[in-house]
């Protein structure tokens, strides 16, 4: 006799032993430490940072572990724990005039005041696999850096912008009149602070991919490189009852600002508009990424639209978001039976009267009408 | 935010207390035109009843612009307002999500509220009314949460009350929602609800 | 990060209850309108049931008595999760019995047994919005509702009776609340749709992802959409339950060996249990 499947607690608690264990691998093999991911697969960190929404390494580097490297699972890990956090307040805005800059290139001017600084990147590495790296192999010589004095460097938008080549950013507002879109739902046209928080929390690949397409004619918006700069700021926090900013921290980010094709109408002067990219941590691709989309999700308001995926608003935001989307997607494993059987109900009725037709339009003789009447 | 109030005006044991309310305020929206138990744990102030006092203390909190009618809106009824929920108190009705009037005879004007938008009929306001006591008749209600049609009233009333909701219930699904508060007890009106004479 | 975080009683911190109980009240307000409201990110994966559980965890008192079902079954690993979770944060009694339970959490079907007064019903919503199939765009759909321009959707069911000679939608069927929101009732099957009509417990509906909630409130008049010349028909479930014998309600098919075997089992597992009891006795 058929019995009713039973089992569901313990399928779950085996299920996560099982995880467990496998997580763990090897036991023959040292264990990760949090240090280790955090220090040695920084950019990874950075993203899980980035698109968590939540800036602690620390907790980044153990989502990484407990996800065993599944990154949007790391991801999602950060922002069920952030979700749980309590909000003191809005910091000030972080001011990336001012950062410690490791890393700064600019694409539209040969050479500029505090200059083209290389810094740590993979640009110019040639992609062969190093066989040093296989073992627990030496450090190599420390790296050297400038004489430690920091250097100024303004930024590059801002000396276009002091002859009115670009449009002024937008980003002087009042402090603290910010939206804030894990605490109020997205609404359709969304305001530019929603915008760019949708896009820094948006999945990686998914903004790559969107960029990529306009740069290939979907919604094209001819942009330059106007700067890209990596390095440390400082943030700050006025605590009402002290009336004065205080600082919190330091924070890495990456920071882009695309120079893009230039507007103008019979009311003013072209000039060059903007597309502007931040993430924490170093991600200069992030960074990319997502000043080319914000460039594209701009098309209506500058008059441009042409109907490219990458310039509507409706669809990039609310699909960019990866731990929405792996959720929806996965949620096909779950039981779906009783929808499947209510739809199998109804395709057995239907066949049953898609053969009583095609039997009722037989002749004696077996010839079909239809076929005869071909 | 509730802080844990010393004073015993405010909510003790917030989590619990505010889950009760809450509970009593949906039970009564769920079942409207209709009185039911509703127990404060907190007190009022001045012309804060402590049963309007708990739906605030429940529901408004920083994103949620109060608006003080009548008698509430004297300096008392505001610092409760401010330190037990943290709510801005607004002078313009419109911009209220929450609106107390102190006396129900007072209540007049409802359009002057907000109405909600065509596309967002949620961002209108709850209207906390303080009324001596409920009765039945003179007026009929039905629509969503009743079986049946039910008499309904409130005293002290203001004379063109049914204009007043026939009116409301015309903007459906715009219109302002009301929790109707006596000692004890609370009774709801959403906007879904139709009224005729008895 | 230290020693185990502790949360607050059902998870949710007291801003966002708030702010999902001040949600939940208009949606009672305004039948079948979709309330959007910030949903929170949960410890369990978008699609999974975070608007039911947000709403549930919204709600829930101490004193409850939560039943959580998945296909109309108790013992499904999901509806198994979502009741730990709760037991996790909030301590509540649980109960596989429908007419034992305060709170009902819900995905994909309503229970066979008549609901009371008092019970709230609270569904998982994948897509809150009825015309989404019909016009992705957000914007668009909004105004539909507002302007009660609901002709695409009738568009639809009749190109589906031009198509097939019936209204080939077989869950998620849509239905109209209080004579003026087009609503989706989540994807139960349409066998379901007849018992939230004038239901006397309160059915509240969560969608995470999506951050809509709505609602029916008791006693109130939800209609399937149909045409005079094609009335709304519910699915007939041919046979009986296998286990219990029950007729009449909705049946699981069961593949039973390789030979394509099949038997058919209530889906309700709280119904079919109750059956086989009162048959032992």
């Amino acid at each position: 006799m058929y019995v009713a499947v039973k089992g569901g607690e313990q399928a779950i608690d085996n299920a996560h032993r099982l995880l467990a264990s496998e997580r763990r691998g090897d036991l023959a093999i040292p264990e990760l430490t949090i240090s280790q991911i955090s220090s040695q697969l920084a950019l990874g960190v950075a993203r899980v940072m980035c698109e968590g929404s939540l800036y602690d390494p620390e907790l980044a580097a153990l989502a990484i572990k407990q996800a065993r490297g599944d990154m949007i699972e790391a991801i999602f890990l950060l922002r069920a724990y952030r979700t749980t956090q309590p909000r003191l307040g809005d910091s000030v805005p972080i001011d990336t005039s001012a950062m410690d800059v490791r890393r700064r290139v600019s694409a539209v001017f040969k050479d500029l005041p505090g200059g083209q600084i290389l810094g740590p990147t993979f640009d110019y590495t040639h992609r062969l696999l190093d066989p040093a790296l296989m073992g627990e192999g030496s450090p190599g010589e420390p790296a050297r850096s400038g004489d430690g004095a920091r250097i100024e460097t303004p930024r590059v938008l801002e000396l276009l912008d002091r002859d009115g080549l670009v449009e002024t950013s937008p980003r002087d507002r009042d402090v603290g009149a910010a939206d804030d879109l894990t605490r109020t739902p997205l609404e359709f046209p969304a305001s530019r602070e929603q915008r760019l928080q949708a896009l820094a929390r948006g999945d990686e690949g998914f903004l790559l991919g969107l960029a990529y397409s306009t740069q290939r004619g979907y919604g094209r918006t001819h942009p330059f490189a106007g700067e890209i700069r990596i390095g440390e700021v400082e943030v700050f926090f006025t605590p009402p009852e002290l009336g004065f900013e205080v600082p919190l921290g330091t924070i890495t980010v990456t920071e882009c600002e695309m120079v893009n094709q230039f507007h103008g109408s019979g009311d003013e002067a072209p000039r060059f508009t903007r597309g502007y990219g931040c993430v924490f941590g170093q991600s200069e691709r992030k960074a990319m990424s997502m000043a080319l989309v914000d460039r594209s999700l701009r098309a209506a308001e500058l008059g441009e639209a042409s109907g490219a995926p990458a310039q509507d608003e409706e669809f990039v935001l609310s699909h960019c978001d990866n731990v929405q989307a792996t959720g929806f997607v996965e949620h096909l494993k779950l039981p779906h039976y009783v929808d499947f059987q209510s739809e199998l109900v109804l395709l057995r009725q239907l066949r049953a009267e898609w053969e009583a037709e095609r039997a009722a339009l037989k002749t004696p003789a077996g010839v079909s009408l239809r076929e005869a009447a071909e | 935010m509730n802080l844990p109030a010393g004073d015993g005006r405010g909510f003790t044991d917030p989590v619990h207390e505010s889950q009760k309310c809450f509970r009593a305020i949906m039970n009564a929206l769920a079942h409207p035109a209709e009185p039911h138990p509703f127990m404060p744990p907190n007190s009022g102030c001045g012309a804060l009843g402590a049963e309007a006092a708990a739906i605030l203390l429940t529901l408004a909190d920083f994103d949620t612009p109060v608006w003080l009618g009548g008698a509430g809106d004297c300096g008392e009824v505001r610092e409760f307002i401010a330190f037990q929920c943290g709510a801005p108190i607004v002078a313009d009705r419109a911009q209220a999500a929450f609106a107390l009037i102190p006396e129900s005879v007072s209540l007049a004007a409802l359009e002057s509220f907000s109405q909600g938008e065509p596309e967002y009929p949620d961002r209108a306001v709850t209207l906390i009314v303080q009324v001596e006591c409920f009765g039945v008749g003179p007026w009929r209600f039905s629509g969503p949460g009743l079986r049946q049609p039910r008499s309904f009233s409130f005293a002290p009333a203001p004379d063109d009350f049914m204009a007043l909701w026939q009116e409301n219930s015309a903007r459906f699904p715009l219109g302002v929602d009301i929790l109707f508060v006596a000692q004890g007890l609370i009774a709801a009106l959403p906007r879904s609800l139709i009224v005729q004479g008895n | 990060m230290n020693a185990a975080p502790e949360y607050n009683f059902a998870y949710l911190d007291e801003h966002t209850k708030r702010m999902i109980r001040r949600a939940i009240l208009k949606a009672i307000a305004i039948p079948g309108y979709q309330v959007p409201f910030a949903s929170r990110e949960m410890p369990m994966p978008y699609g999974w049931g975070t608007g039911g559980v947000q709403v549930t965890a919204a709600i829930l008192g101490r004193y409850d008595v939560l039943k959580v079902i998945d296909q109309g079954a108790d013992d499904t690993t999901n509806a198994v999760s979502i009741r730990r979770f709760f037991q996790k944060t909030a301590g509540v009694r649980t109960t596989t019995r429908t007419e034992e339970a305060s709170i009902i959490q819900t995905r994909h079907r309503i229970p066979e047994a008549p609901l009371k007064e008092g019970q709230v019903l609270v569904f998982q919503v994948p897509i809150p919005e009825p015309l989404r199939f019909l016009e992705p765009r957000e914007t668009e759909t909004r105004r539909m509702h507002a302007l009660e321009d609901y002709g695409v959707m009738h568009v639809k069911l009749y190109e589906d009776i031009a198509r097939h000679g019936q209204i080939a939608t077989t869950y998620a069927y849509p239905v109209k609340v209080a004579d003026r929101y087009v609503m989706d009732p989540s994807p139960t099957p349409k066998f379901d749709n007849p018992k939230m009509n004038d239901c006397p417990a309160l059915q509240l509906f969560g969608a995470g992802r999506e951050k809509r909630i709505y609602a029916v409130p008791p006693y109130t008049k939800v209609v399937s959409l149909d045409f005079e010349d094609h009335p709304f028909e519910r699915t007939r479930v041919a046979g009986s339950c296998e286990l219990c014998g029950s007729g009449g309600v909705f049946l699981d098919e069961i593949v039973t060996g390789d030979d394509g075997a099949r038997i058919f089992v209530c889906s309700d597992t709280d119904h079919c249990a109750n059956a086989r009891d009162r048959e032992a006795q």
